[in-house]
């Protein structure tokens, strides 16, 4: 499944997303290079604080202000640049072209107004559907991302349904215009198992639907492999690793991606907590405080007098395959 | 929610019972009396004190009087003043409007700029804008409001000569229509801005407080990936949340409320109940003053129940039962 470039939606060019806080610079996305293929789902993977939901966040310019900053990079979506265009622009994109997700679907639903007029709103807002029509149109979305008796929920609050019910409700806002493009950012995260399958499989068959492109973010390198074609690893704010699903899990080159892969047991058994990304020895480096050279140096066993002086490219090392480490670069 | 309604006032029974006759017995242990008030500096006989006291049943035990005045209150009889022998209830309703007015606009005023000015704060946190605006409320709130009453006097109706000080209307020029209707506003003036610009404080920093950690909330962020214009996000998806605590507080503060009208009502000598309350406390009126401290009770009582009922108009969350 080979991607053409022109087959590419939305591609992140040496994105680098900075937070000024009390005098400090938190550098906590520094040149990120992504791509994501039309109906293709990339998965990024990466410790807490790596800086994932950052990047997930540049995308739609949803970075808290003002202490958040798109310093520097373009993120080329149908062409357009989102980094450069005007808020009312970038508006007409959220929730339209490209919908997102988030993790805590307890929270992420406003708990004093009704499920229906959630959705409704984003219809009316982007197709300008008159009120009763934009209704009827959430108990159609409703039913459709399989939420029972649609017409008794449209009307009911988010304090009335389980966790799971509101991921789909989330599910449901965010694919009401018919997005191109859709960030989730851990998206079954906080729910139990059986749901965390019953929410996947609905966002792969509503994928198969439309033909829809997801950026997942998760922890859980099983989701990755269930759901992903390509995979990019995220470290300390850079893309250390990019490459399709199978390769990545077979043929590793960055010794980060070595040691997530190495302690995870059996990527072929059901979901288990233990299967969330595993603690590598040592901690993530401080993104105020970054030592010269490879981010990864004092946690490597590779680690060489080169890394420790030189920050690595992220370089093509074979055919599709992307790894930012001095040992693969020739 | 009906049955809640009749159950909430089932319990103030009990409840106005027990302040009443807690504040009956302060009342009448407080120095001073009112024969000596009525008598006044002129003096008068041994005999003369005696009669007028046992007019009043001032000789018979605390506790009896305590029943008369319990069994009497419960045939809805709140009995005459001391002072003008009118029925106490007359007297309080005469002035309830006025009381009325001044309370009902500056509700409106501190509540609609107090409400306004935190969300602007709270739009940029730490701006110029919002630093102002808390200076500003700050000192507001620090001022007494007598102070602030009398300081206003002396600006615009001493100095500057632009607004009347005292009362409600001017009765020398024996205004009708719509020229009383100005007449009033133009009263009114004062005594709002110093009582909006006292309420406005705690309004404002509530607000400001609470839009800041509602802003932050997950949903809020939502709101924006869905294209919501700010203002939708900050006021149709932030703000009803964000009003909850300020909500539940201004009902807890409503004693303060009518402490700071009573104030305001005596430095502007505005004809209303805090005026009335003001002179009975001075002249020892126990009747006018019983009178009034059941009319007050019974309003704070209401208002705390009315802020029950917007509350769970708010919140979904909240069924009452
Ligand atoms: N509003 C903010 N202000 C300051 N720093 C921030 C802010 N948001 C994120 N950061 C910093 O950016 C870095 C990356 O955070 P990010 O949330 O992207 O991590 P993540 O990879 O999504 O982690 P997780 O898996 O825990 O969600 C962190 O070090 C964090 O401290
Ligand atoms: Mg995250």
């Amino acid at each position: 499944m080979a991607v053409q470039a022109d087959d590419i939606l939305l591609s992140i060019e040496d994105l680098h997303t900075y937070f000024f806080v009390d005098g400090n610079v938190a550098k906590s996305v520094r040149g990120v290079d992504l791509s994501l293929g039309r109906g293709q789902t990339l998965g990024l993977v990466g410790e807490s604080g790596s800086g994932k939901s950052v990047t997930a966040q540049s995308i739609l310019r949803l970075i808290q202000q003002p202490a958040g900053r798109i310093v520097q990079g373009r993120i080329v979506f149908e062409g357009t640049d989102l980094a450069s265009i005007a808020e009312e622009e970038m508006r007409r994109i959220r929730g339209n072209s490209i919908s997102m997700i988030f993790q805590e679907p307890m929270t992420s639903l406003n708990p004093v107004i009704r499920i229906g007029e959630q959705i409704a709103e984003v219809v009316r807002l982007h197709r300008g559907l008159p009120a009763r029509e934009a209704l009827d149109y959430a108990t159609d979305m409703l039913a459709k991302v399989g939420i029972a008796e649609p017409a008794r929920r449209i009307a009911q609050f988010p304090h009335e349904l389980s966790g799971g019910m509101r991921q789909r409700v989330m599910i449901a806002i965010a694919l009401s215009c018919a997005p191109r493009m859709l960030i989730a950012d851990e998206p079954t995260t906080a729910l139990d198992v059986t749901i965390q399958a019953q929410i996947l499989d609905l966002m792969r068959s509503l994928q198969r639907e439309s033909g829809i492109s997801i950026l997942l973010i998760t922890h859980d390198l099983g989701v990755v492999a269930e759901m992903a074609h390509r995979v990019a690893v995220m470290y300390a704010g850079q893309i250390v690793e990019h490459a399709d699903v199978a390769t990545l899990f077979e043929r590793p080159l960055h010794p980060y991606t070595e040691g997530l892969l190495a302690s995870v047991p059996g990527l072929d058994r059901a979901p288990t907590p233990d299967r969330m990304l595993p603690a590598i020895a040592g901690t993530v480096p401080n993104v105020l405080d970054l030592p010269p050279g490879c981010a990864f140096q004092d946690r490597c066993p590779k680690v060489h007098d080169r890394c420790r002086r030189e920050e690595p490219p992220l370089a093509t090392v074979e055919l599709r395959h992307d790894a930012r480490c001095w040992l693969h670069v020739v | 929610m009906t049955l809640y309604l009749l159950q909430r006032l089932l319990y103030l029974v009990p409840l106005l019972l027990g302040a009443v006759t807690i504040v009956f017995v302060l009342v009448h242990m407080a120095p001073g009396n009112p024969v000596d008030y009525i008598i006044g500096e002129s003096g008068a006989d041994k005999e003369m004190i005696a009669r007028l006291t046992a007019d009043m049943g001032l000789d018979r035990p605390l506790y009896i009087q305590l029943l008369r005045y319990l069994g009497q209150v419960a045939t809805g009889n709140l009995g005459y003043s001391f002072v003008s022998n009118m029925p106490v209830l007359e007297l309080i309703l005469d002035r309830l409007p006025a009381t009325l007015l001044l309370m009902a606009s500056q509700l409106v005023f501190s509540i609609s700029l107090g409400v306004g000015l935190g969300v602007l704060s709270a739009r940029r946190p730490n701006s110029l804008l919002d630093n102002s605006i808390t200076v500003f409320s700050l000192a507001s709130f620090a001022v007494p409001v007598f102070w602030l009453g009398q300081l206003l006097i002396l600006g615009f109706g001493y100095y500057l000569d632009w607004l009347p000080i005292q009362g409600m209307v001017d009765l020398r020029a024996g205004y009708t229509g719509f020229d009383l209707v100005l007449d009033v506003a133009r009263h009114m003036v004062l005594p709002v801005l110093t009582l909006t610009l006292y309420n406005l404080a705690l309004i404002l920093r509530l607000t400001r407080g609470s839009m800041l950690e509602v802003v932050g909330q997950e949903y809020v962020k939502v709101a924006r990936a869905k294209g919501l214009s700010e203002n939708t996000v900050m006021i149709k998806h932030a703000l009803r949340n964000a009003l909850l605590p300020v909500v539940t507080v201004v009902g807890l503060e409503f004693r303060a409320l009518i402490a700071g009208a009573v104030l305001t009502e005596t430095v502007f000598a505005w004809p209303g109940l805090g005026r009335l309350t003001f002179d009975a406390i001075h002249a020892r009126d126990y009747p006018l003053l019983m009178g009034m401290f059941i009319f007050i009770s019974v309003l704070v009582a209401v208002g705390n129940l009315v802020t029950d009922l917007l509350y769970a108009l708010l919140d979904p969350r909240i069924r009452y039962r």
